[in-house]
C-alpha cells in the first residue's frame, strides 16, 4: 500500500515544516491538477490544504483519475500545523496508517451533490458534482428479515424506514452521523472513511509516533476543530455520538494515556446526540473505576495525560462488532488483582440477557431473531434448552418484543458490561423435555409450552390439551 | 460547468454503450463499443464517482475486445441454461424466479411501458426484459430530456427525469444487482466482471443524480 502525503505550499503556512515523505507542492489547493505527477501508482492519498480553498469537485475528480477512491483521502487542515508544527509528525503517521487501512467503497457509499436548491432555468447549467460518503447496508448480512430495526430506531433523521422484512435507507435523508454503523449487531452497515481497521491503525501510529504519552480525542468531522491541548491529538470519526463507551477504553489499551470523546461546542450537537456522549464517556469511566483504574483516563475534553496503562497483549479487533467484549476483559486483565468489571448504561455495546425459567415457554423465537446467535437453541433427546453467550450479545434488545410471554416478563435485556458473564462462555438460561409425537415420533413442543397452553385452556379442556400433548402439529387431525 | 443537456447526452450514450456491451461480443460491435467509449471518454465522464469502474472496463476492454474467448464466455454466462455459471441478464429469471406465469407478467407489463412510452421492440436481438434492452430504452428516454433541455423546456425534462427515476426503480434498479451478485459469485472473466461492476456503479450513481437533480429542482421534498 503506497500512501503519498503532500503538502501545499503557500505563505500562510510557512514555515511549513520539512519532513521526510511529505512533497510540498505550490499552489495545491487552488489547483488540485498539480496532484497529477505526484500520485501516480499511489493507493492512498494525504493532503495538508486549507479546506475552504479547494474545489472538491476538481480534486476528486483528479483522485479518481489517480484510481484512488477519493473517500479514503485523509485531509489535514494547515492552520492545525502552522500553530504547533512539532505536532506534525504524530499527525501525519495517524493519518497515513489511517488512510492505508481503509478499503475501497462501494458505489452505493457516495451520494452526489450538486450545489443545493435552484431555480428552474438555473438547471440549464450544473456546476460539477462533488461527492460525499453515506452508510450502505450490505443486505448479505443485514437481519432485517428476523425483525431486526436497530438502525430505524437509532437514526436521528429518519433516514432509514421499514419495508416488509427489509430496511429501505434514503441516502439523501442522511447526515452520515455514524450512529446507525456502531448500533447494527452484525456490522452490515459500513462507511468508506471510517472502519475498525483505521481507527485502530491511527491510534497505533500515534502512539508509537510520540515521544511522551498522549491523548486521543473522538471528535465530530463537522465540528469546529478544537485548539487541542499539548500532546492530544484528535481522532476524527463521523459524529462524537457514534462513540460506544468501549471505544475510549480500547484507545488506552492501545497505549494512550488518556482518551476523550468531545461533544460539539457552542449549541451542542445538531443531531441531538450530546447525551450519548455524556453516557458514553460516564460508562466509561465506570468501567474504569469498577477495574481500579483511575476513571479520569476517559474525559469530555483534553485533560491531563497519564503514564499509559500496562500492555495487555495484543488486541484483536477492538473497534469492530465483537470488540466490546475483547475490550472488556482486557480492561478488567490490566490490573492482576482485579475482579469482575460491571457497568450498565445505554451507551454499553453489550448486553446480558436474562430468563425467567417460571414463564418462559422454551417456545425458542427469542433465538430466531437474535441477530448475532448470542440466544441458540438445541433440541436433543426429548429436551428442547436455550443457551446464552454474553461475549457476542450486543444488547440490541430484539428478542424482548418478539418474546410471546414478554407481557410476564419471561425475558430481560440488560445493557451491561459484565466480565464475569462475559468468561462464563455459552451457558443454559432455561430448558424443557419435549413430549414425542406418538403418531410420527418427531417433538411436539416443550412442555413449559403445553402447560402454559393447559392453563390458559383450564380444566374444562383437559381433553384438547391431552389430545396436543400426544400429536404434533402435522398429525393433528389424521386420523 | 457543464449544461444539464450535455449531462443528459451523455447519460444517454453510456446507457447505449452499456446495453450494447450486454449483447454477444462480436468482433465488429466490440470494436465498435471500444471507439464509442473513447469518445464519451471525452464527454467527462472524469467527474462522476462511477468514472474509477469505467476507467478498469476500458482498460480491460482495451485488452481483451478482440479474444476469442469473449464469446464463449458470453454464452457460458448469459446464453448457457446448462452451465453452472449461468447468470441470465434477464429481469424475468430474477424477478419471477422459474414461475411461468410471473415471467409472463413481467415481460408483459415491460411491453405495456414501452407501448406508453411510444416505443416499439423492432428486432428480435433482445427480449423485453434483457438487460440490454431496458439500457437502451434508459438511452432513449435520456435523449428525450436532452431534447427538453435543449429547447429550454425544464418541466417537459423533469418530467423525462420522473420517468427515468421510475423505470429506473421498477426495473434495473430492483434486478440488476441481483445480477452483478451471481457474476461476482460465478467463474466470469476480467471483461464480465469489470462491465457488470462498471454497469452497478453507473446504475447507482443515475439513480442518485436524477433524485439529486429533481430534489434540488424543488420536484421532490
Amino acid at each position: 500500500m503506497r500512501v503519498v502525503t503532500l503538502a501545499c505550499r503557500d505563505e500562510r503556512t510557512s514555515p511549513v515544516p520539512a519532513l521526510e515523505g511529505v512533497t510540498h507542492v505550490p499552489d495545491l489547493c487552488a489547483d488540485p491538477s498539480v496532484i497529477d505527477p505526484h500520485v501516480a501508482g499511489a493507493d492512498r492519498l494525504v493532503l495538508v490544504v486549507h479546506p475552504e480553498d479547494v474545489t472538491l469537485a476538481t480534486l476528486q475528480r483528479h483522485v479518481r483519475a489517480a484510481g484512488i477512491d477519493p473517500m479514503t483521502v485523509q485531509y489535514v487542515p494547515a492552520e492545525s500545523i502552522a500553530q504547533d508544527a512539532t505536532r506534525m509528525p504524530v499527525i501525519l503517521a495517524g493519518v497515513m496508517a489511517r488512510a492505508a487501512a481503509l478499503a475501497d467503497g462501494e458505489p452505493e457509499h457516495v451520494r452526489p451533490v450538486f450545489g443545493g436548491t435552484r431555480s428552474r432555468r438555473e438547471f440549464l447549467t450544473m456546476p460539477r458534482p462533488h461527492y460525499e460518503p453515506v452508510p450502505h447496508i450490505d443486505e448479505s448480512i443485514c437481519v432485517s428479515g428476523n425483525g431486526c430495526a436497530s438502525c430505524v430506531a437509532v437514526c436521528p433523521r429518519n433516514a432509514y424506514a421499514r419495508s416488509g422484512p427489509r430496511v429501505l435507507f434514503d441516502k439523501y435523508a442522511c447526515v452520515s452521523c455514524g450512529r446507525c454503523i456502531t448500533e447494527c449487531p452484525t456490522g452490515a452497515i459500513t462507511e468508506p472513511t471510517t472502519n475498525a481497521q483505521a481507527l485502530r491503525a491511527q491510534i497505533q501510529a500515534m502512539v508509537e509516533a510520540a515521544e511522551t504519552p498522549i491523548g486521543v480525542a473522538f471528535v465530530c468531522r463537522r465540528r469546529r476543530r478544537f485548539v487541542v491541548d499539548s500532546g492530544w491529538y484528535e481522532l476524527e470519526v463521523p459524529c462524537a455520538g457514534m462513540v460506544p463507551a468501549t471505544w475510549p477504553l480500547a484507545t488506552l489499551l492501545l497505549g494512550a494515556g488518556s482518551a476523550a470523546i468531545v461533544p460539539c461546542t457552542g449549541v451542542g450537537c445538531h443531531l441531538g446526540q450530546d447525551s450519548r456522549v455524556d453516557g458514553a464517556v460516564a460508562g466509561a469511566q465506570v468501567v474504569l473505576t469498577s477495574a481500579g483504574i483511575d476513571r479520569e483516563r476517559v474525559t469530555d475534553g483534553p485533560g491531563r495525560i497519564l503514564e499509559p496503562i500496562a500492555p495487555v497483549g495484543d488486541l484483536d479487533d477492538p473497534f469492530g462488532t465483537h470488540g466490546p467484549a475483547e475490550v472488556a476483559l482486557a480492561v478488567r486483565d490490566a490490573v492482576p488483582s482485579n475482579g469482575p468489571v460491571v457497568a450498565h448504561g445505554p451507551a454499553m455495546p453489550l448486553g446480558v440477557v436474562t430468563i425467567d425459567p417460571d414463564t418462559c415457554t422454551v417456545c425458542v423465537t427469542c433465538t430466531e431473531v437474535c441477530p448475532t446467535g448470542a440466544l441458540a437453541s438445541e433440541t436433543s433427546d426429548g429436551h428442547v434448552a436455550v443457551s446464552f453467550d454474553a461475549s457476542t450479545c450486543t444488547g440490541c434488545g430484539q428478542c424482548v418484543p418478539a418474546c410471546p410471554e414478554r407481557a410476564r416478563g419471561a425475558i430481560h435485556v440488560d445493557r451491561r458490561l459484565d466480565t464475569a458473564a462475559l468468561s462464563a462462555g455459552r451457558r443454559t438460561l432455561v430448558h424443557s423435555a419435549t413430549p414425542l409425537c406418538e403418531s410420527c415420533g418427531r417433538p411436539i413442543a416443550s412442555a413449559a409450552m403445553l402447560d402454559r397452553i393447559g392453563s390458559l385452556l383450564g380444566a374444562e379442556h383437559a381433553g384438547t390439551l391431552s389430545y396436543l400433548a400426544r400429536r404434533c402439529l402435522d398429525c393433528r387431525g389424521t386420523g | 460547468m457543464s449544461s444539464a443537456g450535455d449531462v443528459a447526452r451523455l447519460r444517454q450514450g453510456l446507457y447505449r454503450f452499456f446495453g450494447g456491451t450486454m449483447l454477444p461480443p462480436e468482433p465488429v460491435r466490440m470494436e465498435a463499443l471500444l471507439a464509442a467509449g473513447r469518445y464519451l471518454e471525452t464527454m467527462g465522464i472524469a467527474d462522476y464517482s462511477f468514472s474509477r469502474q469505467w476507467a478498469s472496463l476500458m482498460h480491460v476492454m482495451d485488452v481483451t475486445a478482440t479474444a476469442d474467448s469473449l464469446a464463449a464466455e458470453y454464452v457460458k454466462l448469459f446464453a448457457s441454461s446448462t452451465d453452472a455459471a449461468f447468470c441470465p441478464p434477464c429481469e424475468s429469471y430474477y424477478v419471477a424466479a422459474g414461475d411461468g406465469a410471473a415471467t409472463a407478467e413481467v415481460v408483459t407489463e415491460l411491453q405495456g411501458e414501452y407501448h406508453r412510452l411510444g416505443l416499439v421492440l423492432t428486432t428480435a436481438t433482445a427480449p423485453a426484459d434483457h438487460a440490454a434492452t431496458q439500457l437502451e430504452v434508459m438511452s432513449m428516454l435520456c435523449a428525450r430530456e436532452a431534447s427538453a433541455w435543449q429547447t429550454g423546456d425544464v418541466a417537459a425534462a423533469l418530467a423525462m427525469l420522473a420517468t427515468e427515476s421510475h423505470f429506473l426503480r421498477r426495473h434495473l434498479g430492483k434486478w440488476f444487482p441481483k445480477l452483478r451478485s451471481r457474476v461476482r459469485a460465478s467463474t466470469a472473466g476480467p471483461l464480465y466482471r469489470s462491465l457488470i461492476d462498471s454497469i452497478h456503479a453507473f446504475l447507482i450513481h443515475d439513480r442518485d443524480l436524477i433524485h439529486g437533480l429533481r430534489r434540488d429542482a424543488g420536484v421532490l421534498v
